[in-house]
């Protein structure tokens, strides 16, 4: 980054938008930096996405960056999620998110997907079982 | 559970204690290469070194009083009393590079060729300074990384500034008397000037930004929170939930207080586990923490 981008850069937002595909899961899309100054509205929003959500997927194909505030929100999540015993993943992690959930062990407690269609039919899969 | 490694508080006290005596010997030092020449950088470095001796001196009172201990009066400890002569040596370095810059622009406008005998003292003295400042400043710079204390830190940066500072002043001062006869040498010391105030400059900001920090309860630094995060991670099939975590430096002491929730049903005895294994793999982690766990009742319906 040259100097004069660094000073006349924009700041990077921080949005959440939420689909659902009927009966199967709600997926979260979080898009730009998830630190300190984004975590307290964004936990409020997820919050209430967990709280009517049978499972869970979170696409980070466009976040950019997460904090240990973000992280947070994750294991909050993550608690959350266990205790409804419901289904939580989450795909298209890039290299500096990926790196960020490595050091911090949080690959160790959550699944992880390169696509958000594995995270898909790892869902759907478990939905069938439990049919049967 | 405190982290003992590194420097102890004697070994920092003995560092201050030998910085205390090097700034004395500046200070006369100076104070004679001063009066007996008509160097405005001289002048300068009088007022810079003079000052930079009574934050040394006002950091080893707060040190001897930090080692000596809090009453019940204090009793998360009299860390933060470490931040308050680092805020000093910090206006202090403000202060000298104002003087400094004030002296260069006089001597832009008004250029003379500098004379006298305090320039032969101020010579020999920066010469063996610069060795001195060096070694200060790479001692109290392992202290402090060691230690985590925000006045070794602040004595490293002081030290290097100095270090450069005594480069500077003696390349100029070399310059100025051996390029007397070339009209434009007379610029040469409020050039040298001017690259000084720059240095004292950049490490003021640092000194600041640290210290301000600490005393406004700011949270600990990025990799520290991940560390917390991936224990709390690590023993996440232990506890139902997490409220909130909380964290604040105090001098060389870190204080984190993290909130869960466990399962009711859960024994007294593997609750406690869970916390003592907890506080204790954050405490190997993190030097100088403290780490208290909060149990946070489950929210009735």
């Amino acid at each position: 980054m040259s100097l004069k981008d660094y000073i006349f850069r924009k700041p990077v937002e921080f949005a959440i938008q939420c689909t659902e595909i009927e009966g199967i899961c709600h997926i979260v899309y979080p898009k730009g930096h998830f630190d300190a100054a984004t975590s307290g509205d964004a936990e409020k929003t997820i919050i209430e996405i967990v709280e009517k959500a049978n499972s869970l997927i979170f696409n980070l194909n466009e976040l950019q960056y997460v904090s240990s505030a973000g992280l947070r929100v994750f294991l909050v999540v993550a608690k959350k999620m266990k205790v409804k015993n419901c289904p939580l993943h989450f795909c298209c992690l890039n290299q500096t998110v990926k790196q960020v959930f490595e050091i911090s062990n949080f690959h160790t407690i959550l699944e992880i997907h390169d696509s958000e269609n594995d995270a898909l039919d790892k869902i759907k899969l478990k939905t069938q079982k439990c049919s049967q | 559970m405190n982290n003992t490694e590194g420097f102890n508080d004697s070994e920092r006290q003995k560092a201050l204690r030998m910085s205390f005596i090097a700034g004395l010997f500046d200070v006369i030092i100076t104070v004679a290469a001063f009066a007996f020449s008509n160097s405005s950088v001289l002048l300068a470095d009088f007022l810079k070194t003079t000052i930079e001796f009574i934050a040394v001196l006002l950091s080893l009172l707060a040190m001897r009083k930090v080692c000596k201990g809090a009453d019940s009066n204090f009793e998360y400890g009299l860390g933060k009393l470490e931040n308050l002569p680092s805020i000093f040596v910090g206006t202090t370095m403000a202060l000298s590079f104002m003087i400094i810059t004030g002296m260069a622009f006089k001597n832009i406008i008004h250029p003379e060729h500098i004379t006298g005998f305090g320039l032969w003292i101020s010579i020999f003295s920066q010469t063996l300074y610069f060795f001195i400042n060096g070694m200060l400043s790479l001692k109290n710079s392992r202290a402090a990384k060691l230690g985590a204390s925000p006045i070794m830190a602040a004595q490293a940066r002081l030290f290097l500034t100095r270090f450069i500072g005594n480069l500077f002043i003696l390349l100029s001062l070399v310059l100025s008397m051996s390029l007397k006869d070339f009209h434009w040498s007379v610029y040469i010391d409020p050039a040298a000037s001017l690259m000084i105030a720059f240095a004292i400059f950049l490490s003021t900001i640092g000194i600041f930004k640290n210290s301000f920090m600490d005393l406004l309860d700011k949270t600990l630094e990025e990799n520290h929170q991940i560390i917390i995060l991936g224990e709390l991670a690590l023993c996440f099939n232990e506890y139902e939930q997490i409220h909130g975590i909380r964290s604040r430096r105090s001098g060389n002491k870190v204080y984190i207080e993290i909130f869960i929730e466990f399962d009711p049903e859960k024994k007294v005895s593997e609750i406690t586990q869970t916390i003592a294994k907890l506080s204790s793999s954050i405490s190997q982690k993190i030097a100088g923490s403290s780490v208290t766990i909060g149990v946070t009742p489950p929210a009735t319906a």
